[in-house]
């Protein structure tokens, strides 16, 4: 997504919302938002390492989010990347999802079938994009599809189940089953986002993945 | 806010769409920029089924109202209480 072929030019980045402005609009889960940023999941190891990329010529100092208010992904990651800004001192720039198509197109996910959120795409000080990372975390799908293949085991269904070929009359219970499995494990998808972020940027920027 | 859509094969009156919903239809927490809400709800629409739509994005108390029923929308509140949430071939939205 270069300057050249993506929507993002730096123009478009300073119109997005400031984070202040973002909470400001919203209409539900402000109470989450402030309760993510307080408790933001970042170790003095992350913030060392973020501070070291984005001490670097090439390093981010531009994050742009794609972020709706009503979205239980966004509220449990977006705080943590307003903290990193913050931090180390890079220019942070929410774009409403549904008010941004044309971003939300450049970001597809599901092999472009879904419009997944969170997105944070992280540019240098000139603009040049670095890096981006997509809704959760590889580690939180891995998770995720191993539950559904243990629910699936429980219900009798045959390997190989996914969500979309559940049958209509276990469904119900399936998703029960599927929520009360995943949804203790969110704080450390939390952790997970984190440490996929870092990995992203020390592949970008070729440096170490240690502060 | 709430949104209560009767629909059918007959013409839906200003006059129905300002009534309070029958008991009898199903209840159904949505967001629009969900997909999974979507679907349920076009697919409801050409089987003419009549809902009461509720939508989350719009109010933190109906947010609140709907994590009651779950945590992941579409949720469906049936009049016998039965409780569904997602829909579709993708897992929904958490709210």
């Amino acid at each position: 997504m270069l300057e050249a072929t993506s929507v993002v030019t730096t123009t478009r980045f300073e119109q997005g919302l400031r984070y202040a402005d973002f909470l400001a609009q919203a209409k539900v889960n402000r109470d989450k938002f402030d309760q993510f940023y307080k408790d933001p999941a970042l170790t003095e190891d992350d913030l060392a390492f973020f501070k070291r990329a984005a001490g670097l010529p090439n390093g981010p100092a531009r994050i742009l989010a794609l972020a709706e208010d009503w979205c239980g992904d966004v509220y449990r990651e977006l705080p943590t990347v307003v903290r990193i800004a913050e931090a180390t001192g890079a220019e942070l720039r929410v774009f409403r999802r549904d008010e941004n198509p044309d971003i939300m197109d450049e970001y597809l996910s599901n092999n472009g079938k879904s419009r997944a959120i969170p997105v944070f795409v992280f540019y240098t000080r000139d603009h040049r994009y670095i890096t981006h990372f997509l809704e959760r975390s590889a580690g939180a799908h891995r998770e995720l599809a191993a539950a559904i293949e243990e629910i699936s085991t429980k219900l009798g269904l045959p390997p190989g189940t996914t969500y979309a070929t559940v049958p209509d009359a276990v469904r119900p219970a399936f998703v029960q089953g599927l929520i009360a499995k995943i949804t203790p494990r969110f704080p450390a998808w939390r952790q997970e986002a984190i440490r996929e972020i870092r990995a992203l940027l020390s592949t970008a920027l070729h440096i170490p993945n240690y502060a | 806010m709430r949104f209560f859509r009767r629909l059918s094969i007959f013409p839906t009156t200003h006059k129905a769409m300002n009534q309070e919903p029958p008991k009898e239809v199903p209840v159904v927490y949505t967001i629009r920029g969900c997909d999974a809400c979507m679907k349920l709800l076009q697919k409801w629409d050409a089987e003419g089924v009549a809902y009461d739509e509720r939508r989350v994005e719009l109010s933190q108390s109906v947010l609140d109202e709907a994590r009651k029923y779950g945590s992941l929308v579409p949720i469906v509140v049936w009049p016998d209480g039965r409780v569904q949430q997602g829909f579709g071939d993708t897992l929904g939205c958490f709210i």
